[in-house]
Order: C-alpha cells, then structure tokens, then sequence
C-alpha cells in the first residue's frame, strides 16, 4: 500500500527528479528568500538551495542585525570555495558598525569568497562607515558600489586584467571615492591583453572629478604601455587629486626610471596642486 | 536557392523522425559538433523522444537565424519571438517543460533552457508558500512534523 503510494506520487513529483545542477538552473532564477524557502518542501530539496550562485541578500528583509549578519555569514561558509557568480548585498537598515566587519570579513584580499565572487554589487546608505572595502577584480569580475554619497576608500587589486574598460567601468559605479589604491601583479597581461584604442575613455567617471584626492599605484612600475597610460589617466582627468603615489622598479624595466619618471612628469595634470610622489 | 539547403534526419529514441534544414540544428552546441563530426544524413538521439524532439524542433526552427543572400541575417524581430516564446510555454504542461529543460540541457539549447527555467522559476515565484509550491509541483513532504518544524526555524526569517 504504501508502496504504491509513493511511486503514484513521485511519477507526479518530476521536477524533484531533475538532476541537482538543473534544479539550480531554476532555482537560480529566484530570490535568494524565495530559494530558501525550497529547503523545507522535501528532503530532497532540503540542501540543494546552498549550491545556487546567484545570491541577493536584503537587510529590510530580517528583522534584526544579528539575523542578517548570521544568515550572510552561515551562507559564505557554506560557499567557501564555490564560484559565486552574483552577489547582491543591499544594506540599508541599521547602519551600524557591524557592517564594517562583516564586510572586512569577507571582501579582504585572502578571503576565500571573495576570491570567488564574479560580481559585487553593494547597495548600502551606511558605506559612510566603512572606510576601506578591498576586493580583487578580474578579468571575469564586475564590481560595483552604490553608496549614497559618502566617501568611502577602495582598494582595488586587478588580477588577470586585460581590459583597461575595466577600471574606468570600476570608478564609474563607485560614485565617491576618496582613496584609491590599485594594485595588479599582471601588467604584462594588460600589455598583451589590451588594444590601445581600449584606453581611450570617452566619458570621465564622476568620482575622478568630484572626491578622487588620493590614488597609490602600490605595484611598481615597470614602463608597460597600458601601465604609462593608466597613470597619464588619472593625471589628466583627476580634477582634485592631491596625491599620486608611485613605486618604481629597478628591475626587469621596460624603460629606464628616468625615462619613466621624465614621461609622467611631463604629463599635463588637470590638477595644478597634485603631489606626484615617487617612493 | 531554396533546394540546395542541406537537410539533416532526426531520430528520437522512439524512432521518430524529423527533417530540418541544417541550420535548424545548429542552434543546438550538441547537434553541431555531431553533425560536423559525423556526416552523415541521419542522427539518432537516444535520449530524447519523440514527443519532446518535435518541441524542441519546432523552438529550434523558430528561433533559426535565416541568412538570406547577400550576406545579410534576419530572424523574426525580437517582439515576435517573444510573444511566440510565451505561447509556446503556455500551451506546455509543467511535466513537458521538465523533459524540455532536460532535453535543452543534453543537446545545449542555451535559449531554449533560460526560456525553460525561467517557466518553472516563475510558477514557484507566484506560489504564496511553501505548501502552495508543494501543491502546483506535485511534491510530497517526506519530513516527519518535528523535522519540519526544524527546518523552518532554521531560516525563520525566509517563511513570514
């Protein structure tokens, strides 16, 4: 009897019979709370939501911090190592400080989540509190920050690069950014990667014209094009920048450092008061 | 011109066939690579029947880029395709969609899979909980009442 009843039942139940990945096909179509939601239809369906790569999570939807914070966190434990291919943090209760760790916690360079994210997009009215949110960028990866108009310093390291696009479409999302600090280990990629006209950037991110002051390049130069170029960048569409910060390398160049430091230098800067500085 | 196109024979598992122009199959990753491969006039499709094969020919058909000469390419405009898409899956029975979003998967119909999931995804998004998607998608609870409430309190904040 009951036999028959379970196999009347799942003939009727095909979509529970659809192999794992393709379940995540569906399911990762829908709302992160929808998904969750799933856990508890059957056993069967009990996990499979932790394996979707597409994450939105939404602090209006929790009733306190504390459950925002633990549900986000249990999630990226469960992630660790995964491919993450959207994340989607909206953060707009609150306002605390614990925001600040949270993201510490989980965008600094060696995080492993991190590592795996695809896509960042930050929605938060309390970013004013977080003074310096890191993440790696590569070649795969989009990245944006929506904040509501406070400053906020970015660290940004460029893995993989090869597409100079990139980092203007980087400072476009970041609407205020006081500080920025670029770090790539793969000039040579960019080089090789990039097609000249590429690095010609039709409009200037607003950020460039109306918080950008510090900008430190914390990988020394080495006299690559795209490298040159980038720089020459900053210098002719920073309108406030005060600071340029710059390492110089003394081995394996491209160019001598003289010649290096000679074309930077000679290059016009919108910003007459801007500190070019050669550490 | 019109007689010059290459024909290619689909057979399903169940020995259904199905003729379509060569570029009717090259919307699918799968039967591209097999047809390249393997010249020959006929291909069977071992997992996928009959009564599916004829949906996906019917998507794949619809959704071919005509390359007319000159070089140019067209296809049916963007609003009618979308209005034939919604029509197709409306007249679709959710065990059909399953065996499609398979089959989509097996021959790598990307469109055909997004057009697919998106069908299934958008039943569970208008279910008001979770026992309503149990109901529309035939599913049985096999928790026991305290293994339940269990998982329900685990992620509380998802089932208000």
């Amino acid at each position: 009897m009951v036999v028959i009843e379970s196999l009347t039942k799942s003939e009727e139940d095909m979509i529970s019979e659809l192999p794992d990945a393709l379940i995540c096909e569906i399911l990762c179509r829908i709302s992160t709370k929808d998904v969750v939601k799933t856990s508890v239809l059957s056993k069967r369906w009990k996990n499979i939501w932790q394996q979707i790569p597409i994450l939105d999570l939404d602090s209006e939807q929790f009733e306190t911090l504390s459950g925002f914070l633990s549900f986000a966190n249990s999630v990226f434990d469960l992630q660790r190592g995964l491919v993450i291919r959207k994340l989607s943090l909206y953060m707009s209760r609150w306002g605390h400080d614990d925001y600040n760790s949270f993201l510490n916690q989980w965008t600094h360079d060696d995080s492993p989540t991190m590592r795996n994210i695809q896509h960042l997009d930050i929605r938060s009215n309390a970013l004013s509190r977080i003074t310096c949110l890191r993440a790696n960028v590569n070649k795969h990866k989009k990245f944006k920050i929506i904040n509501s108009g406070f400053s906020a310093k970015a660290d940004i390291s460029f893995c993989g690069l090869c597409d100079h696009g990139l980092i203007h479409d980087v400072l476009t999302d970041v609407l205020w950014v006081r500080e920025l600090v670029i770090s790539s280990n793969t000039w040579k990629e960019l080089l090789v990667g990039v097609a000249c006209t590429k690095v010609v950037v039709s409009t200037v991110p607003s950020c460039l014209v109306s918080s950008l002051k510090f900008v430190e390049f914390r990988r020394p130069i080495t006299g690559y094009e795209t490298e040159m170029k980038l720089v020459k960048y900053f210098l002719k569409n920073s309108t406030i920048l005060k600071k340029l910060t710059l390492r110089v390398s003394n081995c394996r160049m491209i160019k001598g450092k003289d010649a290096i430091l000679g074309e930077i230098f000679a290059t016009p800067k919108v910003s007459i008061d801007c500190e070019i500085l050669v550490l | 011109m019109e007689n010059e196109k290459k024909m290619i024979t689909l057979k399903s598992s169940d020995d259904v066939t199905f003729e379509v122009e060569e570029a009717v199959v090259l919307e699918s990753q799968f039967l591209s690579h097999l047809v390249q491969d393997c010249p020959a006039p006929e291909h069977k499709i071992k997992e996928v029947t009959g009564k599916i094969l004829s949906k996906v020919v019917e998507y794949c058909e619809k959704h071919v880029v005509v390359v007319v000469d000159g070089g140019d390419s067209s296809s049916s405009s963007g609003d009618d395709l979308k209005k034939w898409d919604d029509k197709f899956i409306k007249e679709m029975d959710l065990s059909t969609v399953y065996d499609l979003i398979a089959a989509a998967n097996y021959l790598n119909i990307q469109a055909l899979l997004d057009l697919m999931c998106q069908r299934v995804a958008d039943v569970i998004t208008a279910c008001k909980d979770h026992k309503e998607i149990r109901e529309t998608l035939g599913i049985v609870s096999d928790y026991t009442a305290e293994e339940e409430a269990e998982v329900l309190k685990e992620n509380e904040w998802a089932f208000d």
